[in-house]
């Protein structure tokens, strides 16, 4: 036993030699890094380099059909590289791992590449304080030409990407805030075969469920329909929250772990809208439908595959996604007659906004920033450093890149004429967006704009005539997601989790009807108890930094 | 030659040492690899500890990190949610005890009665398969099989004019769900280790038991179990001493806000707020905690099999 003691005495010993040789403290990184400029300011003239400059760059997968893993095989990657003449060696990882393999990898310190995808990765001021990444406002100002152009007609994307320090971290994604975002679809076949039109109040659209529930709509004879098939998830429950509009509640969706759907701005103070009267009338409804049998049982394991399931078997009436696979979904249902794809013609229609009980009839806009962002690492050589961001420049508002988001390749997804004119080209039997994603365009997963123009590039006519006619209905959230200082984003670290976890408990368990409302004040209480009010705080603090940057 | 002693001297301190380690190289070799891994993987990053007691910076290091006392214990002490992880973490590893635990040994054992080796050999391949399907394809199946809807098992209960029941959502249903899927992923593999000590039985025992008129089931109560019981009591320590570690895989892939009142165990718990959000300092804390409570329950249980049945670890 003595032995045994000496031998792990020993090995301890050894373990915190290992540990304090190893963890020698770093020095903070600089953060102005460029150096200065001699030649002429750059004006984002191809090629990016003289040499070719290699480069690592580390981001996930992508999040949707309409993205490709990033790869020097892709014809769009290859093009990129020979017109920036810089070589990006890839590292990719799948989406829903991405968080967590970073975040180890960041803990570690060591082995980051040169410039990283920061998609939920935590704090940017942090992250400079941690010498993981540096700031970027001299590097953009001298070799961001693009990004510079972009900030003159967008000054509120700057404000957003702007840290409360004043210093922009990275690049970030910019989204299409106000065209086709979640929202219930119906099936126009089975309205008409229900003799019933679009619903425009919460009472049409409970009345269109039950007619959807009884009156067979596939026609088998059997009771299995599923008149709303939609989805409720701790991950992303704006499929459901995205009704409360009707109830004038305002439940915007900050991804990840920003809460925001808890707080509302209104006359220029925060409110806890889970604590609000309209929260309770709301949650009611939808524990109503559920008891009713109008959503699908399996809400909150459902997926996208389970929603097309019930769609091919024409059990559901509506589903709730992304509206911009309303054909996708058309395609899918037996109501689709020979149109492989359900493009041509509609039969899931995105569906109206439900008027609130104030008579408003809107859907809020997303933000406009989605966590996508490119940093440059401290890792990054600082004689690559004016590479590493005109190429980021070059990829968020380059002409070309852009085009590669568009069309693809010349040659392979398209053909230009002398005159400019453009012609789609497809492989024998393939779709023509597919086929763009396939070669790497379309939506890259890496900081990139989403435009109007690639969308329409590959939106069928209907689905985009539609969205033109919803314009109307678009407003701006009352409170936007800019970025949170250190310290705030410690305080909601310590808060927010537990809190989170007890908001989906109870909400879900509400709508299952697992609880009664009659047990909606303990719930407030119980919110009161658990630090709502505190976490508002820091949510005040940078609502009122919201209205200094963007004025609104 | 006796081990002191080399061409008659007698060797003492580094020289017996060294003696030694060459009678015996082929040994130290075979052992020297499994011994690097465990200090570069097991013990050398024990240090990382530390981190329970200290805000992680990065640029600083695990040692440069300031010192921040009990402030993540506490944290998790007083987290509402810390006597509910507790519960659930121990019921869910005391139910699989009591459940999941024999259902191996009565496999192996009746397996090793059946005369048939087609149907020894069927039934084992069978009972392993589940085993090597990869938990997230597995525990898919699982829900699809239990959906409320269209799930199996519920279209079964409709039929038998039963109402559905969504086994998913239902906190109650939780623990049993987990339970009996983990015994139909690993009892068929976990009986190999039970079906190789009865295989070590010497068959004189059975024979002898054969002629003085022994029933199969005697045969079994007087042979096979009583032969078998020292594997049974360690991996019954073994599986004590884990009582804490609830993976967390199979739970995430199981959970929903819904059962959180079962589900959410001390894994996940630390999968949502240390993981997710980048709190390394409050993770290992309670990685520390959970480990420090497994430890003390393997010295019980050592200690309680070692008076009980002179059978334990050390």
């Amino acid at each position: 036993m003595r032995k045994l003691s000496v031998f792990v005495l020993v090995l301890l010993a050894a373990s915190a030699m290992v540990a304090v040789a190893g963890s020698q403290p770093e020095k903070p990184a600089a953060t102005t890094t460029a150096p200065a400029a001699t030649a002429a300011p750059y004006m984002g003239k191809l090629p990016l380099s003289a040499e070719k400059v290699t480069l690592r760059f580390a981001t996930h997968q992508g999040t949707a059909s309409a993205m490709a893993k990033p790869s020097n095989d892709l014809p769009v990657y290859q093009y990129l590289e020979k017109v920036t003449n810089v070589h990006i060696e890839w590292e990719t990882v799948p989406y829903n791992s991405y968080k967590e393999v970073m975040t180890t990898r960041i803990a570690a310190g060591s082995d980051l590449p040169d410039i990283l995808n920061l998609s939920f990765l935590g704090n940017y001021q942090k992250l400079a304080a941690d010498g993981i990444i540096i700031a970027q406002n001299d590097l953009i100002k001298q070799y961001g030409y693009y990004i510079n152009e972009f900030f003159k007609t967008n000054a509120g994307y700057k404000a957003m990407m702007t840290a409360p320090d004043g210093n922009i971290y990275c690049v970030e994604n910019t989204v299409l805030d106000s065209h086709l975002s979640i929202m219930p679809m119906v099936n126009k076949y089975a309205m008409q075969r229900v003799g019933l039109g679009m619903p425009t109040t919460v009472a049409e659209f409970t009345n269109l469920l039950k007619a959807f529930r009884d009156k067979d709509i596939n026609g088998n004879g059997q009771k299995d329909e599923v008149p709303f098939a939609t989805m409720f998830s701790q991950n992303d429950p704006s499929y459901i929250f995205q009704l409360a509009n009707a109830f004038d509640l305002e439940m915007t969706w900050g991804g990840g772990t920003d809460p925001l759907f808890l707080f509302r701005a209104k006359d220029g103070k925060l409110q806890s809208q889970l604590q609000l009267p309209e929260f309770k009338a709301f949650l009611t409804w939808v524990a109503e439908l559920y008891a009713e049998g109008l959503i699908n049982k399996d809400l909150t394991s459902a997926n996208y595959d389970r929603l097309i399931e019930y769609v091919s078997k024409g059990q559901a009436g509506m589903v709730s996604f992304w509206s911009t696979y309303a054909y996708l979904f058309g395609g899918a249902s037996p109501d689709n007659q020979g149109d492989k794809d359900g493009g041509k013609a509609s039969i899931f229609v995105p569906m109206t906004p439900l008027k609130s009980t104030s008579g408003i009839q809107y859907y809020t806009k997303r933000l406009g920033l989605n966590g996508d962002g490119m940093g440059i690492t401290t890792k990054c050589a600082v004689e690559k450093r004016p590479v590493a961001m005109k190429w980021i420049d070059y990829l968020f508002n380059g002409p070309e890149a852009m085009m590669t988001q568009q069309w693809g390749v010349e040659g392979l997804s398209y053909t230009k004429d002398a005159a400019g004119n453009i012609t789609k080209k497809t492989p024998e039997g393939k779709e023509w967006s597919a086929y763009v994603t396939e070669i790497g365009g379309n939506q890259p997963p890496r900081a990139h704009q989403q435009l109007l123009a690639v969308w329409r590039s590959w939106m069928p006519q209907w689905l985009e005539d539609l969205d033109a006619t919803y314009q109307k209905y678009y407003k701006d959230p009352s409170i936007v997601s800019i970025q949170w200082t250190q310290e705030e984003s410690d305080a909601l670290k310590a808060k927010v989790p537990d809190l989170s976890t007890y908001v989906f408990e109870s909400v879900t368990k509400f709508i299952l009807g697992q609880t009664p409302i009659s047990q909606f004040d303990t719930f407030v209480a119980e919110l009161d108890k658990r630090g709502i009010k505190d976490v508002m705080k820091i949510y005040e603090q940078r609502y009122a930094r919201q209205a200094k940057a963007l004025g609104k | 030659m006796t081990d002191k002693t080399l061409a008659g001297r007698e060797l003492t301190g580094f020289r017996r040492f060294l003696h030694l380690c060459r009678r015996d190289r082929d040994l130290l070799i075979i052992i020297a690899l499994p011994f690097v891994f465990y200090v570069l993987f097991k013990y050398l990053p024990m240090y990382g500890v530390v981190l329970a007691f200290k805000d992680f910076s990065v640029r600083r290091g695990i040692l440069g990190s300031p010192w921040v006392g009990l402030r993540w214990f506490e944290q998790f002490f007083s987290s509402p949610y810390f006597f509910r992880l507790i519960r659930n973490t121990f019921l869910l590893s005391l139910y699989n005890i009591i459940f999941s635990f024999p259902v191996p040994i009565v496999f192996a054992i009746l397996l090793s009665e059946v005369r048939h080796r087609w149907y020894q050999r069927f039934a084992q391949t069978v009972s392993y398969l589940p085993y090597f399907i990869s938990m997230v394809v597995a525990m898919g199946m699982v829900v699809n099989f239990l959906n409320p809807q269209e799930g199996i098992l519920n279209v079964i209960l409709e039929k038998l004019g039963a109402r559905p029941v969504d086994f998913i959502n239902d906190a109650k249903w939780f623990r049993s769900v987990y339970i009996v899927s983990g015994i139909w992923q690993n009892f068929g593999f976990n009986a190999i280790l039970y079906l190789a000590a009865i295989t070590g039985i010497d068959p004189q025992l059975f024979e002898a038991a054969t002629i003085d008129g022994a029933t199969q089931l005697q045969k079994i109560r007087h042979i096979t179990l009583p032969s078998i019981v020292p594997t049974i009591v360690i991996l019954l320590i073994l599986n004590l001493g884990n009582m804490l570690n609830v993976g967390f895989e199979k739970i995430i892939l199981l959970y929903t806000p819904a059962n959180y009142e079962t589900a959410d165990v001390i894994s996940t718990y630390v999968y949502r707020r240390g993981l997710q959000e980048n709190n390394f300092g409050f993770g290992t804390a309670v990685g520390l905690f959970n480990a420090v409570i497994n430890f003390a329950l393997i010295i019980v249980f050592n200690r309680l099999a070692r008076r009980l049945s002179s059978i334990s670890l050390w």
